[in-house]
């Protein structure tokens, strides 16, 4: 396991952003974070990069990266090992400077080599996510370029920083589906071909399945239900994973309440006793206000419900 | 490509702006309440006089005569001699503007060089003691008149410390017994083109002063403006991801940060620079500039129209250049400009 996360929390003075979160990523897979906005997973994808903003009080049981405390190391893990592909290409990018200043400031920091060198290699690593024609790219400006190509600069970015572990947050939802599925498929790829360890944070079911190994349901800030992709799809657990997926076909819009559920999630302010998902649970029980939900085990499958469990 | 059509899409638009000043002017000519003839004409003129006056300025003539004659005298750089001082205006203004024009862009380049530095470093470490003292400095640069400040400066670098001369533009040993020779009007310039490094120097000295109370005020807002502009760019998603990519601190402050800044700022020192051409009188007085400043307050005050209405122009020409150097910078800077 390349990540450990145990009991992780991240407070902003009284605001719980995230309040337990636990998952575990195997080395070369993707790893699936799904949620309503709003659940506490960009503040994760984040806290991997040492990258909270002012205030943060991160704590955790457990909270690593190879082993190594990421509340310690992770500011300087940043950009060498961990990265991050952002949501909005068209964001991430610096609009006044062109591709190749850009991409050439990465390789700057993470590669040896005169300006010769780190030019071939930035052409290598833009053909690498799929771009056809690099050179032209290069001569580019951010607005020159549709928002897929946009993403596979930024893949490019990432990769051409040798990070090996990635934060992708989001990195499909700016983007329109087909071109989405494409960048989902570079990544997919980059993943076999390097090695790489990605954490997919995504609110659609969609993306899940098509790209990642494993996901974890977060609702507010607590995971909730965490298992291979196919034992999540074919037999969801928790009642709020299972609204998620009748929330299908795709995916869960902005803002927008989920598919015959009522209400919406905790704010942060909130003190939570029982389960998160009592309020809007068609399932809940008496025991649901007050008693935090025990942990339920299968191979490759767990999640936190007082439902029994189903034969 | 796109930058060269951009480039003269602006030309062309300055064009009409020109054009339209002209007209103004010429309109403006037309419409005070006082005759030409009778001011060219000099101190208690005969009816004789008056009427001679009247025909050698063309009054006489339909005013769309006038106005083409007006026109394309201007455009031919013939502005017609003043009413006070019968000397060729071209002449005066040959040796006007060129001082007037050394101080601003001076002045403006202090503005460029002390504003945005501070900026970014106050944005960067915003809240500290560091940001607040360059806070209150530039609200008293931007606030403190003029003439104040001047006679501040004088008082402490010329009385006190003696490091520089009072006024002037240049010593009176070098201009009375060792001129220089004007190439451009310039003096740093033909200083250095006549190899006049003693007076290269010497007018630097000079310089400084009248400078540092013109740059007050551009200074103070640039500082301001940069900083505002960086506290946002740097909360930006790009900012964020320049960090999740490794780069160091410096370079995205200075390389990723601040290039998305300039472009506002050069626009809010572009517009300052218009107001140090016209703007500067009170500068020009207290140092003894030899600038337009002066030149135009007094053709103003004795309604010497010629020359008002060539240092309009002059002054717009000087303006719309600018204006148009600026928006190529932009162009350069921030290349989504190009395309509108
Ligand atoms: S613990 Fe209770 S409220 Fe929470 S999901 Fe299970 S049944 Fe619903």
């Amino acid at each position: 396991m390349i990540i450990e996360v145990k009991g992780l929390s991240i407070h902003f003075g009284a605001l719980r952003a995230v309040r337990n979160v636990s998952l575990s990523v195997e080395a070369g897979t993707i790893h699936g974070i799904i949620g309503e906005s709003g659940c506490g997973k960009s503040i994760t994808g984040m806290a991997f990069l040492g990258l909270l903003p002012d205030g943060a009080r991160v704590e955790a049981e457990q909270f690593e990266y190879a082993g190594e405390d990421l509340r310690e190391v992770a500011d300087s893990l940043r950009g060498h090992k961990i990265s991050l592909i952002s949501q909005d290409p068209a964001a991430a990018l610096n609009p006044v400077l062109s591709i190749g200043t850009q991409l050439d400031d990465v390789l700057k920091i993470h590669s040896a080599g005169g300006k010769k060198q780190r030019y071939g290699r930035a052409k290598e690593l833009l053909a690498a996510t799929g771009l056809p024609d690099p050179v032209k790219v290069l001569k580019s400006y951010p607005h020159e370029l549709s928002g897929g190509m946009q993403q596979r600069v930024v893949i490019a970015q990432a990769l051409a920083t040798g990070a090996d572990f990635l934060i992708a947050d989001e990195p499909t939802t700016a983007l329109d589906k087909t071109v989405g599925k494409q960048v989902l498929s570079v990544l997919k790829s980059l993943v076999e071909t390097r090695g790489l360890t990605v954490l997919m944070i995504t609110h659609d079911m969609d993306v899940i399945e098509y790209c990642c190994t494993r996901a974890s349901v977060l609702y507010a800030g607590t995971t909730v239900e965490d298992g291979q992709t196919a034992a999540l799809l074919n037999n969801p657990k928790h009642p709020y994973t299972r609204a998620l997926m009748n929330a299908l076909p795709g995916s869960v819009p902005k803002g927008q309440k989920l598919a015959g559920i009522k209400g919406h999630p905790p704010k942060p302010n909130e003190r939570i006793a029982g389960c998160p998902f009592a309020d809007r649970c068609p399932s809940v029980m008496p025991a649901c206000a007050d008693t935090p939900p025990p942990q339920h085990e299968l191979p490759q499958h767990s999640w936190s419900c007082h439902l029994e469990v189903s034969k | 490509m796109q930058l060269l059509m951009y480039i003269l899409r602006r030309l062309f638009m300055s064009a009409f702006v020109l054009l339209g000043v002209a007209f103004l002017v010429f309109v403006a000519s037309r419409i005070v309440p006082s005759d030409p003839a009778t001011l060219f004409a000099g101190p208690r003129p005969t009816a004789d006089q008056i009427a001679a006056a009247r025909e050698l300025l063309k009054l006489d003539q339909s005013l769309w005569v006038q106005f083409t004659d007006f026109i394309t005298s201007m455009a031919v750089g013939d502005f017609g001699i003043s009413y006070r001082t019968r000397q060729l205006i071209w002449n005066d203004l040959a040796s006007f503007l060129p001082a007037t024009l050394e101080l601003a862009l001076f002045a403006t380049g202090l503005a460029l060089v002390i504003g945005i530095p501070l900026g970014v470093f106050a944005a960067d470490w915003k809240h500290s003691w560091f940001d607040t003292s360059t806070g209150i400095g530039s609200i008293a640069a931007v606030a403190m008149p003029s003439f104040f400040l001047a006679m501040l400066l004088q008082w402490v670098f010329a009385q006190w410390l003696d490091v520089l001369p009072l006024s002037g533009r240049i010593s009176r040993d070098i201009s009375l017994f060792d001129p220089v020779e004007t190439i451009t009007g310039f003096l740093l310039i033909d200083s250095l083109l006549t190899g006049r490094f003693d007076a290269f120097w010497d007018a630097i000295k000079h310089l400084i002063l009248p400078a540092l109370t013109l740059a007050a005020y551009p200074t103070g807002i640039a500082m301001r403006l940069t900083r505002s502009l960086m506290i946002e760019i740097l909360e930006r998603k790009h900012v964020v991801a320049a960090r999740a990519l490794g780069l160091s601190h410096r370079r995205i402050l200075f390389g990723h940060a601040l290039p998305n800044a300039v472009g506002p700022a050069l626009t809010i020192i572009g517009l300052s620079f218009a107001f140090s051409l016209t703007g500067a009188v009170l500068v020009e007085i207290i140092y003894a500039w030899p600038g337009l400043g002066r030149y135009i307050s007094e053709a103003i005050l004795s309604k010497d129209f010629p020359v008002i209405a060539a240092s309009a122009l002059v002054v717009t020409i000087c303006y719309v250049f600018m204006n148009l150097v600026i928006d190529v910078a932009q162009a350069f800077i921030d290349p989504r400009v190009t395309v509108s």
